[in-house]
């Protein structure tokens, strides 16, 4: 086991080498300049040519593509991901500080999704070929169809502006000096409810399937039969066999919900990393993009190996 | 032809106010940031976060936050006029060589200390330096600069301040430095607090990020990325008492502040898209004003390459575009049409009344131009743009493209961001045909417009994106700007004008009204100024 | 953005190989590598179960309109779709114009069937392309073997822990966007799940007895290929194919609402549905986001359940 994982660890680094690599070239690559990037056309107009090349000494970018490359793998291997083009932090302060209201966004709606998509395949496992199995497969495939930009904005104005249920933005009520948890809550619903629209379709298909093929097992007819009540054998076994592929769907879903958030971020306010990578990437702030990029893959890496190592607890069949 | 009719007096700004609805206030939104406990706080709407609370550029979001905090030197109004706080004067000697600014006693900053000449100093010495400024290249030409900056003196020599109220600065030739210092609009940093700090450091200053110090209506308490900066009432504001206890400055795209202004979370926007002015202007407890606005957005530039070198191609252009049809389609109304295609980029002195050419829209002229310039309607066009998707200017610009089409002149809009265009534009200018442009406030002075048209202010040198090119243009520019003599100067501009008329180097197509929303109890806002004077707002008593 | 993409990707089932960002494709993997064995593909089998899902035989009826008003959209179109009228703008529908006018005047109904034409092209050409180049690379990788296989699954590694949304973003910045770098970039960031299926396939293929005797009677690569596995191979493509095409379409409506769109004038739904989003248009004028918004969920939607078809009649035991 613990020599899987490190295998397993020891095979993702070059891998990840990789993507330091290709990401390292993609931002070269970006046109434009990052020093002029931050400055409007008028501003530009009149900047003086030692602005410019001062900015641009000031973060490496005369080097050669080598050396500021070099420097970016020291910085990694120091545990350290550089310093901001744009702002005059750290990129980790800049990633931490985004990466709090992008989980908390991702796990709730996560969590509804796949409360959400459980019962609902469940259900349509159990009345298989009836409406109800058709309506939710039609719904939650429907779900994916629509593109979300435009499913969150059509929420803000049901649920903000003519109902006035939600607030239509932002993480708390700015007018109050300290906001309760209710009124983070409050302002979280609408936008993980949008997000989990998005998310639930797997949830639906992976739990009806299992359910499935659970219902039609020897040993399920035997059980009944022994008098075991219903609800425990669809509840025990169904959802014990539905867990390792919802594992593998989280696995993968999670590290790109990490920067994937961008569209909902946008629309509702949200301080998440989807837009401190778009607003870097318009910005031309290669050091942020770059650390984003590797911290995903690394996510990408970990979740993996948490998915297999869990399916591996679940399921005695699978040796690591 | 009378101009004033098309707009061209700035100074005869009307404001409109479109749905003044003063009853009782009942907004009983129970998520709105204005139920009772909240009547102290205020929300700010505003686009586009800035990257850092640098006082050294002019991005556009961090103007209602030092409106708030800090003090500017002088802004200009849309009409042209000066305002100060901060000095009680300003003169240029008769030689123009001499500027000296005088101060108004009396203004604090938060820790007690007087607001003085030294303050003032600092501010500019720090503007000057290239390396901490981008604004050092208009304000280029101040006696000493360059030995202070390449480290030979300790002090700039034309820079000076006799007593704690003046400043004096001495020019190395006659120019207009302090028409271009004060459309700069250049905010006052501590001397007591930077003074002492390399110019190497300043970026990385602690000062910026937390404000100890400051001298404006408002306080600096915490700026949360990605979301708002707040900051609270100033009580050693010394010009005023603030309105609000609290004031929130949100960053948000449009649909969404319009959501917001609705439900009642947001008490003031400024970017409103015209044609969802209307219906904001119908909520009960927002009201909308608007104003004739001065610059001009968008601008469909020109490359001055082949095909386009015939000055008759561009004046087809110029005729094709039914400018006012877009100002009621894509801007609602809300909008003033340049059709001389120069008005609005120039004080109303320096613009010619007579001998100049207005170009309506009229498809058959266009073809009539194209013929004569034997224009081959094959050509295929390249049009730059960066404006937002689906907002007005972007509405404009495509309507702009099907009317030139209609006459053969066919372009294909890009979307861009503003870093790819300017690399386009420096590396590769030959790769497209136009640009979208926007102008700024030009109505301080006509020598702004060179900038945007001599020869040697070619991007990235200069704002001249076009590499437009006219000699006897430039001719005019230099002798208009070391003018001294007020009527000479007007009748060279005059001229420079008319060339510019002319020449078509770029189309003015719309020059869009400021459109302001606010909650409809918020007293003493002005379309004309939006957030400059925000120390003075208040709830309606 | 990239939660509508990215999970329209099904996935489940888990492999006992190992590796990084392995499970994106397993699920479509299942369809194909149960029948690998089985020397003849009873494909009349599989077009039968297609014929008796009657959602994807609806989607497919629905899909064939759609490409052929795209096709003729020049001929039927009452308007010039980009035909601008300053004096009729924003009019709701009438005799004159079905579905109305938008912000610049021109003809909504004119736009949407032109706007078909964008959309199933970059639905249909990136998919081939992604595919089409996986199935190259899986080839390569199966019939050479050793190193080059083991350099071949790196890179597939490397491409699948890129975080999707940011290497999109990254690229469209780089090579500007249009039609063709929506498709480059799916290209470019999709094979590996083709490349994985196709070098799996091949892998085993060449274990198998008839291989093997076929091989010892003379046959050469590009023979045993061509008979023994485009069988297997064709299903799990297929599938992936639908879902890529899906994704495409929904990736262009996404880069519209970030200012990413494709080059004016050129109509898209997209686009169309960008240029709505907006309290006012919402609110007062559906004809304006009703008829785009429509046509993108209606297509991705047939696309998906066409997929689902696919992958019941290739492989039964899924909808048991």
């Amino acid at each position: 086991m613990l020599s899987y994982v490190g295998r397993r660890l020891l095979i993702s680094v070059p891998v990840l080498f990789g993507i330091l690599g290709i990401s390292f070239i993609f931002v070269q690559m970006l046109p434009g300049d990052p020093v002029r990037a931050l400055m409007s056309p008028e501003e530009l107009a009149t900047a003086s040519p030692e602005y410019i090349e001062q900015r641009r000494s000031e973060l490496g970018l005369d080097k050669p593509i080598f050396v500021q490359f070099a420097a970016w793998i020291g910085e990694v291997l120091q545990g350290n991901l550089g310093h901001s083009f744009r702002r005059n932090t750290p990129v980790a302060d800049m990633i931490f500080e985004r990466i709090g209201p992008t989980a908390i966004l991702a796990i709730t709606a996560l969590s509804i999704a796949l409360i959400i998509g459980v019962l609902l395949g469940t259900f349509a496992a159990l009345k298989q070929n009836s409406w109800f199995d058709y309506l939710s497969s039609v719904t939650s495939m429907m779900a994916v169809s629509i593109p979300n930009f435009f499913l969150g904005l059509m929420a803000i104005y049901i649920f903000s502006i003519s109902l006035g249920i939600f607030p239509t933005g932002g993480m708390r009520t700015l007018a109050a000096s300290n906001p309760s948890a209710l009124d983070r809550v409050h302002h979280l619903i609408l936008p993980a409810l949008v997000l989990a629209i998005n998310l639930i379709g797997p949830y639906v298909r992976y739990t009806r399937q299992s359910m499935l093929e659970v219902i039609r097992q020897d040993y399920i007819t035997t059980a009944r039969a022994k008098g075991v009540p219903w609800m425990k054998v669809v509840f025990g076994h169904g959802l014990r066999n539905a867990l390792i592929p919802l594992t593998t769907v989280i696995a993968i879903q999670v590290p790109i919900l990490l920067t994937g958030l961008l569209v909902i971020e946008t629309i509702f306010s949200w301080p998440g990393l989807g837009r401190l990578t778009f607003e870097s990437i318009m910005g031309r702030d290669y050091p942020v993009i770059v650390a984003i990029v590797f911290i995903s893959a690394v996510f990408v890496v970990l979740f993996n190996l948490l998915a297999d190592v869990t399916a591996a607890a679940l399921d005695p069949r699978i040796r690591l | 032809m009378n101009l004033g009719a098309l707009g061209l007096a700035p100074a005869a700004v009307s404001i409109l106010i479109i749905a003044a609805c003063s009853g009782p206030n009942d907004n009983d939104t129970s998520d709105g940031g204005a139920e009772s406990g909240s009547e102290q706080t205020l929300q700010l709407g505003n686009p586009d976060e800035p990257p850092d609370l640098l006082p050294y550029d002019s991005h556009g979001g961090k103007e209602p936050v030092f409106a708030a905090i800090l003090t500017p030197l002088i802004w200009v109004d849309s009409a042209g006029e000066w305002h100060s706080e901060l000095l009680e004067s300003w003169e240029v000697s008769d030689d123009g060589l001499t500027v000296t600014l005088e101060m108004n006693s009396g203004l604090e900053w938060t820790d007690g200390t007087a607001v003085t000449s030294a303050d003032v100093a600092l501010t500019l010495e720090h503007n000057l330096d290239p390396q901490v400024s981008v604004r050092a290249g208009s304000l280029a030409g101040v006696v000493g600069a360059e030995e202070f900056l390449s480290g030979e003196t300790e002090e700039i020599a034309g820079l000076t301040t006799p007593d704690e109220h003046t400043v004096v600065i001495e020019l190395e030739s006659p120019s207009v430095w302090l028409q271009d210092m004060a459309r700069e609009r250049i905010f006052v940093v501590p001397e007591h607090v930077l003074g002492d700090v390399p110019h190497d450091d300043l970026n990385d200053h602690e000062y910026f990020s937390s404000f100890p110090v400051s001298n404006g209506p408002y306080k600096f308490v915490e700026w949360e990325s990605g979301q708002h900066i707040e900051l609270e009432r100033s009580d050693q504001w010394s010009l005023g008492e603030a309105g609000f206890s609290r004031l929130f400055i949100k960053y948000l795209p449009g649909d969404v502040a319009n959501a917001q202004l609705e439900t009642g979370e947001l008490h003031y926007y400024d970017r409103v898209d015209p044609s969802d002015a209307d219906r904001i202007a119908e909520f009960e407890h927002v009201e909308i004003q608007s104003t004739t606005g001065v610059s001009q957005s968008p601008v469909w530039g020109l490359m001055y390459n082949e095909p386009l070198l015939d000055e008759r191609v561009r004046q087809a252009m110029a005729h094709a575009i039914d400018r006012k049809g877009i100002c009621e389609a894509a801007f609602n109304g809300f909008c003033t049409v340049p059709e001389t295609n120069i008005p609005h980029i120039a004080p109303e002195w320096a613009l010619p009344d007579s001998g100049i050419t207005v170009y309506d829209y009229d498809p058959e002229r266009a073809k009539e131009l194209l013929k004569q310039a034997d224009w081959n309607s094959e050509n295929e066009l390249i049009f730059l743009s960066w404006s937002e998707p689906g907002g007005p200017r972007d509405r404009a610009l495509e309507i702009a493209q099907a009317n030139m089409a209609d006459v053969g002149i066919n372009w294909t809009i890009e979307n861009v961001d503003l870093p790819t265009m300017n690399e386009r534009n420096e590396e590769s200018p030959e790769s497209f045909h136009g640009w979208e442009g926007a102008g700024g406030n030009f109505a301080v002075d006509p020598n702004f417009v060179r900038e945007l048209t001599a020869c040697d202010k070619h991007f990235p040198m200069g704002a001249n994106r076009g590499h437009y090119c006219n000699e006897e243009l430039d001719d005019l520019w230099s002798a208009g700007s070391s003018e001294t003599d007020q009527e000479e100067r007007a009748r060279i501009y005059k001229d420079a004008f008319r060339i510019l008329n002319e020449d078509v180097p770029n189309i003015w197509m719309i020059i869009p009204d400021n459109i302001v929303a606010h909650d409809a109890r918020l007293d003493g806002v002005n379309p004309e100024t939006r957030v400059r004077e925000i120390g003075d707002w208040s709830w309606e008593e | 953005m990239s939660e509508n993409v990215q999970t329209a990707v099904p996935v489940a089932g888990r492999s006992d190989e190992e590796g990084i960002g392995r499970r994106r494709e397993r699920e479509v993997q299942k369809g194909g590598n149960g029948r690998a064995g089985q020397a003849l593909s009873p494909s009349r089998l599989a077009i039968r179960r297609f014929r008796h899902h009657r959602l994807a035989m609806a989607s497919v009826l629905l899909l064939s309109l759609l490409l052929l008003l795209a096709v003729l959209a020049p001929l039927i179109s009452p308007y010039d779709p980009n035909a601008v009228n300053t004096a009729a703008y924003r009019e709701p529908p009438s005799g004159a114009h079905w579905l109305g006018t938008d912000s610049a005047g021109r003809d909504v109904l004119s736009r949407l069937l032109h706007g078909a034409r964008v959309s199933l092209t970059v639905g249909i050409a990136a998919a081939v392309s992604a595919t089409g180049l996986g199935t190259l690379l899986g080839l390569i990788a199966g019939i050479f073997r050793g190193w080059v296989d083991a350099i071949i699954m790196r890179v597939v590694d490397v491409f699948l822990s890129f975080p999707p949304l940011v290497v999109i973003l990254l690229l469209v910045a780089i090579l500007g966007p249009s039609v063709t770098t929506i498709i480059v970039v799916i290209a470019a960031f999709e094979w590996p799940t083709a490349c994985r299926i196709v070098r799996q396939v091949s892998l085993s293929v060449r274990e198998m007895d008839y291989v093997l005797s076929a091989r010892a009677m003379g046959s050469g690569s590009l023979a045993i290929v061509r008979r023994h596995m485009i069988g297997p191979v064709l299903p799990p493509l297929t599938v992936v194919a639908t879902l890529l095409s899906a994704n495409a379409i929904l990736l262009e409506a996404a880069l519209s609402f970030l200012g990413l769109g494709v080059e004016r004038p050129n109509a898209t739904w997209g686009g169309m549905l960008q240029a709505a989003q907006s309290m006012t248009i919402l609110q007062e004028m559906p004809w304006l986001w009703l008829p785009p918004g429509v046509a993108i969920a209606a297509t991705v939607l047939s696309i998906n359940f066409m997929g689902d078809g696919l992958r019941d009649a290739f492989d039964p035991r899924q909808r048991l």
